[in-house]
């Protein structure tokens, strides 16, 4: 069975009498141990796409499954609960918490303090684990962020342009990290702008046709 | 993670607004509350100041033609004393003082001989009395201008219709009548005077003054008449009247302007607590993305609310309470005026803060729970 399974879903709202198109209408599935990089220009929606992905955004049109679940047929709060269960998000603008240092805002999500304290070390956040969002450097905050979305033991894991901020280095960290995580059964999806290569990963386009794949470009 | 020590976190590492928080509702709670105790002081002294302006209510004897009553200053009849006791079960007249009333030239000077009791009280009631004259028998109380003329003091001993009184007090001048009345017990009077249970006039004090009456006089006749069939009632009107006007002035400013302060102490407060939540949708959206119920989210920032809410209401009972008590003392004399800050009083602020803290705070937080979170952290492209 897949992870989630995506039926020409789409998004678009009226701003002030104009049609704006968020998300084209778009299909997209991923199985367990998928690295799915989704790229495109910027307002193509892959925010959107992720966002609809994640539960926390209805879309106009199409369905979404998270394995069995339809998820576009859950109310807020059956959504809510299954992002608490199965569902791992890294904010494009990290949202950590600004009064809870590293370890809290990671535990936020759910999880063992160990398994925290294992991602925040693997992460390279060993030594900061009791440092606030505001003592934090950019790239700091952005792996604290990924170290949340993955403490849980999620089915899937949404990020989006988790590496926007970091160097090689930080980068390389939390695409290991990603990795770790695919290799240990887990989903996961990507939004980037980059056009670094992702090893052992499947990139799709987002488009004004909405998703397509490399082939297809 | 528990709410509570979500809740604590938030508020060590923003201790300084949550105490910018706690002072603007400890200020708003202050003022309603300085404005209650003052208010209500202020009505309890006016209802003291204005009873002491004196009695006016007046029942003469049955048969008794007004124009004699006010050229000689008395009432030539009189009553049986059992008229009091008839007066014991109405509500429109209290404090009522039995009197004998009579001129007689005494040393060669005409003087208002006038028999008088303390204060009878309706329905049983048991008050500090204000009104009246208790003279112990055998004894005579002296007005000033009187003692004056006859050249009397204090401790003396002196002869009045064939019996020996001492002379047990000479008051202090005011300015009326009351400078040449010769005041002796009730009994005393009914005695030399050959008036053995009888009266010859009541002052007491109207009861309505603090309600409206279309016509008070009306209402004091339609009471007491059964009550003394054919007795006069005179109603002294501009002191009722005054009165009544004062202590109704003063209620319904308390009862008109409490609920406007109140109001918009609690407008202040709403918006307080609707901005420090509108403040934090950010966080509310990150809560809900992580998958926190919508009773999680709102029980984090109700509870914050209600925490400081609490300590608003007792900071504002404290601070309230200090400067009413501080002014009330300069400004109120009597008993009736102290401020006074009762245990319910204390209780409702208590309560009342942070139960509308939370409330207010319930709009703006359901509000952002119930939108997707992605809009409220405007992660939407």
């Amino acid at each position: 069975m897949s992870v989630f399974q995506v039926d020409c879903a789409g998004m678009h709202y009226d701003l002030r009498g104009q049609k704006i198109i968020a998300l084209a209408p778009s299909s997209l599935s991923a199985q367990q141990e998928e690295f799915i990089v989704v790229r495109g220009k910027s307002g193509a929606g892959k925010t959107t796409l992720l966002s609809i992905l994640g539960g926390m955004l209805r879309p106009t049109e199409g369905r979404v499954h998270l394995g069995s679940v339809e998820l576009t047929a859950l109310g807020p709060a059956a959504r809510a609960k299954l992002r608490q269960t199965s569902i791992g998000f890294v904010f494009q603008s990290m949202h950590l918490l600004p009064y809870l240092d590293l370890l809290d805002n990671t535990r936020l999500a759910g999880g063992s303090e160990a398994r925290a304290r294992e991602l925040l070390e693997q992460l390279g956040l060993g030594d900061r684990i009791h440092h606030r969002p505001a003592e934090l450097s950019a790239g700091e905050r952005q792996r604290g962020a990924v170290a949340r979305a993955l403490v849980h033991g999620p089915a899937l894991v949404l990020a989006d342009e988790p590496t926007g901020n970091l160097d090689p280095e930080s980068a390389a960290l939390v695409l290991e990290a990603f990795q770790s995580f695919r290799t240990n059964g887990g989903c996961l999806m990507m939004a980037t702008h980059s056009q670094e290569p992702i090893a052992e990963s499947r990139t799709v386009y987002l488009g004004p046709k909405g998703l397509h794949s490399a082939d297809e470009r | 993670m528990s709410i509570l020590r979500l809740v604590t976190k938030e508020l060590l590492l923003r201790r300084w607004s949550a105490l910018l928080a706690v002072s603007a509702l400890g200020a708003t709670v202050a003022a309603a509350l300085f404005f209650f105790l003052l208010a209500r002081s202020n009505e309890g002294e006016t209802r003291i100041l204005q009873r002491d302006m004196g009695l006016n209510i007046l029942i003469l004897p049955p048969g008794t033609s007004l124009d004699a009553y006010w050229a000689q200053g008395l009432a030539p009849g009189s009553m049986p004393v059992e008229f009091l006791l008839e007066l014991e079960d109405q509500g429109v007249a209290n404090r009522l003082v039995p009197m004998i009333k009579r001129r007689h030239n005494w040393q060669g000077r005409e003087v208002l001989l006038t028999g008088i009791s303390g204060e009878i009280f309706k329905q049983g009631k048991t008050m500090k009395p204000v009104f009246g004259r208790v003279v112990e028998p055998g004894s005579l109380v002296l007005g000033d201008e009187i003692a004056r003329l006859l050249s009397l003091e204090e401790g003396a001993s002196v002869e009045l219709l064939g019996r020996t009184f001492g002379i047990s007090r000479v008051l202090a001048p005011v300015g009326d009548e009351q400078d040449v009345q010769v005041f002796l017990d009730l009994g005393d009077a009914q005695s030399l005077l050959d008036l053995d249970g009888r009266i010859t006039e009541i002052e007491a004090l109207e009861c309505h003054c603090s309600e409206e009456v279309a016509d008070p006089l009306a209402a004091l006749r339609v009471e007491l008449d059964p009550l003394m069939p054919g007795a006069v009632i005179v109603r002294r009107e501009a002191l009722a009247d005054a009165r009544r006007d004062q202590r109704q002035l003063a209620g319904r400013f308390l009862q008109s302007g409490f609920p406007v302060i109140a109001g918009l102490c609690a407008l202040l407060v709403g918006a307080l607590c609707m901005l420090n939540v509108r403040e934090r949708r950010e966080e509310i959206g990150v809560l809900r993305a992580l998958g926190k119920s919508s009773g999680q989210v709102a029980a984090l920032f109700l509870g914050r609310a209600a925490f400081l809410g609490l300590l608003g209401g007792a900071t504002g009972v404290l601070l309230g309470g200090f400067l009413a008590s501080d002014l009330g003392r300069v400004l109120f004399e009597t008993r009736a005026g102290a401020v006074n800050l009762e245990l319910d009083l204390v209780l409702v602020a208590l309560f009342v803060t942070p139960a509308f803290a939370a409330v207010a705070s319930l709009i703006p937080v359901a509000l952002a729970v119930i939108q997707d979170p992605v809009r409220v952290l405007g992660e939407t492209s």
